[in-house]
């Protein structure tokens, strides 16, 4: 079972994504804030991070940053997902999902990367 | 000086036999013609500046400027322009120019002691011309320092006084010779000086409209951003609802709700993309792509989606290659179908064309509608503009203004054909991949 990990602070959002992945078969950890995400991530090294952009207590794009600097998470691919369709805010990340996003994209884009 | 006119002297037969001279004092004609030269000169050079200054909005420029003429005017060996701003948020800052003197000795000035010149309420069109540096009845730092770093013995300090009144500012000028400044000098500048004076608060509120303006787009980019967040959610479970629901009566109810979600979503991302436009940072990701696919698939979702109007496509067989960004044509044509059967409310088909030259390629949208009076056709893509007879029909007058500023940014052209009561032909012409060599640098240009 492939393992996803979800960096959103929204908790409505964050729950539709985790019922999404599980109904396709994905082992969901989801996290609502840096903190709680740094500290469960050298834990657990999932097959892929999706992260949203604006969080409470940083931004998505600098974590993206981090984990692609880091030998033990840089080949994992990582999707951002915001409502800032700015393409400029994609720099390291390996796909992009705008939100309000279609459920069927989400696992499209998903599993296009693994 | 003198003016020596000789004339012949002739005897009765003609001959001459002698000269007379005549000697005038023409010191003061000579004077009189110089002056008045001078006087015309200045005239152009005080035109010239009055142009430049009144259409220029950056304060440091209209210092610089205004600096270097008044230095030239009154023959100064040095001139300073102090100016004491106040920003949008109350905020003072110091601007100064300086002309006649090196980068060098212009960091060694004291800028700070020169705002102890600006002359104070009660007297603050008052202009000090100092002969001599000794003349001054109290010792003061500013003249003394210039005297020893610049070698200056006269000055004359013009204010530069706002429309309430208040000393805003000075000008400065030194000479290295005693009593160099005279009434016509004072009057030049203090001229000059009001005209600084206007153009210096126009900047102050174009930086204001400025910063107000940049205000709203920080406001729009965030309302749209969370208003885009509950959406997800209602998105998002709309779309699981539908996929759990098994009772085909609730499904047309479900597409009906989805459909308004998005109609709410596009709302949003126009407001934000017209937002992002004014910032010029509406992004463009320039690739070549098969134009005829794309609208061969428009054809294929709008016919899909819209029940009141069959779509009459008329696009060829062969593909037809431009460069662009497919994700922002796509929304101009989108758009432009979309407007064909909201303001087509009576008819029941729009039309689809595409059609190529050696150079350009047209698409072309036809409805059978309201039409659009020819007054109202030029401005029919001006930002918020809507025609007088599309009252009753929703829209906020910013899909046509977005549709233009795509089109330009690829070197295209929009354009209108309408007649009202009988409808319109929008069509939009791009270079074609082979004719656009020498302008993508341009439009690639403004992307960065």
């Amino acid at each position: 079972m492939k393992v996803v990990c979800v960096l959103e602070d929204e908790d409505n959002i964050r729950e539709l994504v985790q019922l999404v992945l599980e109904s396709y078969q994905y082992k969901v950890y989801s996290y609502s804030n840096i903190k709680n995400f740094k500290e469960a991530k050298e834990a657990t090294i999932p097959d892929i991070y999706l992260l949203d952009l604006m969080l409470p207590d940083g931004n998505g794009m600098d974590i993206c940053q981090e984990l692609k600097k880091n030998p033990q998470t840089k080949n994992i691919p990582i999707v951002i997902m915001s409502a800032h369709a700015n393409l400029n805010q994609m720099q390291g990340a390996d796909d992009y999902l705008p939100k309000p996003f279609n459920i069927d994209d989400l696992a499209s884009i998903i599993s296009k990367q693994l | 000086m003198v003016s020596i006119t000789v004339s012949p002297v002739k005897d009765h037969k003609g001959n001459i036999i002698g000269a007379s001279k005549v000697a005038r004092d023409i010191t003061q004609q000579v004077r009189s013609q110089e002056a008045l030269k001078r006087y015309s000169k200045n005239l152009e050079i005080l035109n010239s500046t009055g142009k430049f200054i009144a259409e220029n909005l950056e304060v440091e420029k209209i210092l610089q400027q205004v600096i270097n003429i008044t230095t030239q005017l009154t023959q100064s060996d040095l001139g300073f322009f102090y100016y004491d701003a106040e920003n949008s948020e109350g905020k003072k800052t110091i601007h100064f120019a300086v002309s006649g003197a090196s980068q060098k000795e212009i960091a060694q000035l004291k800028i700070s002691g020169f705002k102890d010149l600006i002359p104070g309420k009660e007297k603050p069109k008052k202009i000090f011309n100092i002969n001599r540096i000794e003349d001054l009845e109290e010792d003061n730092a500013v003249y003394r320092s210039l005297k020893k770093d610049f070698g200056l013995e006269s000055f004359l300090v013009v204010p530069v006084v706002s429309k309430s009144g208040k000393a805003i500012g000075i000008l400065l000028f030194g000479n290295k010779n005693k009593s160099h400044f005279d009434s016509e000098h004072e009057l030049m500048v203090a001229n000059i000086a009001g005209q600084a004076a206007i153009s210096l608060q126009n900047s102050r509120l174009f930086e204001k409209v400025k910063a107000l303006s940049q205000k709203k787009d920080e406001f729009i980019a965030l309302a749209s951003h969370e208003l885009k967040t509950p959406l997800t959610t209602v998105k998002g479970y709309l779309q699981l609802l539908m996929k759990m629901n098994h009772d085909s009566q609730m499904a047309p109810f479900f597409e009906k709700t989805l459909h308004q979600v998005e109609r709410v979503n596009n709302l949003i991302e126009d407001l934000l993309n017209i937002s992002r436009m004014e910032r010029g940072k509406l992004e463009f990701k320039m690739n070549e792509f098969d134009l005829r696919e794309m609208l061969k698939e428009i054809c294929s979702t709008f016919s899909y989606s819209s029940k009141s109007h069959k779509i009459i496509c008329d696009i060829g067989n062969q593909p037809v290659k431009v460069k662009g960004d497919p994700h922002r044509i796509e929304q101009v044509v989108i758009n432009l179908l979309s407007n064909a059967v909201k303001y087509s409310p009576h008819a029941n088909k729009v039309g689809l064309k595409l059609q190529e030259d050696e150079n350009k390629v047209r698409i072309m949208v036809e409805d059978y509608g309201l039409g659009i009076e020819k007054q109202q056709q030029k401005q029919l893509f001006q930002r918020f503009f809507r025609a007088d007879n599309s009252k009753g029909i929703h829209g906020l007058g910013i899909g046509l203004y977005l549709s233009k500023q795509i089109v330009d940014r690829h070197n295209g052209q929009i354009e209108v054909l309408s007649e009202c009561g009988k409808g319109s032909i929008f069509t939009i012409s791009l270079p074609k991949t082979n004719s656009l060599k020498t302008n993508t640098k341009s439009v690639l240009q403004k992307e960065i």
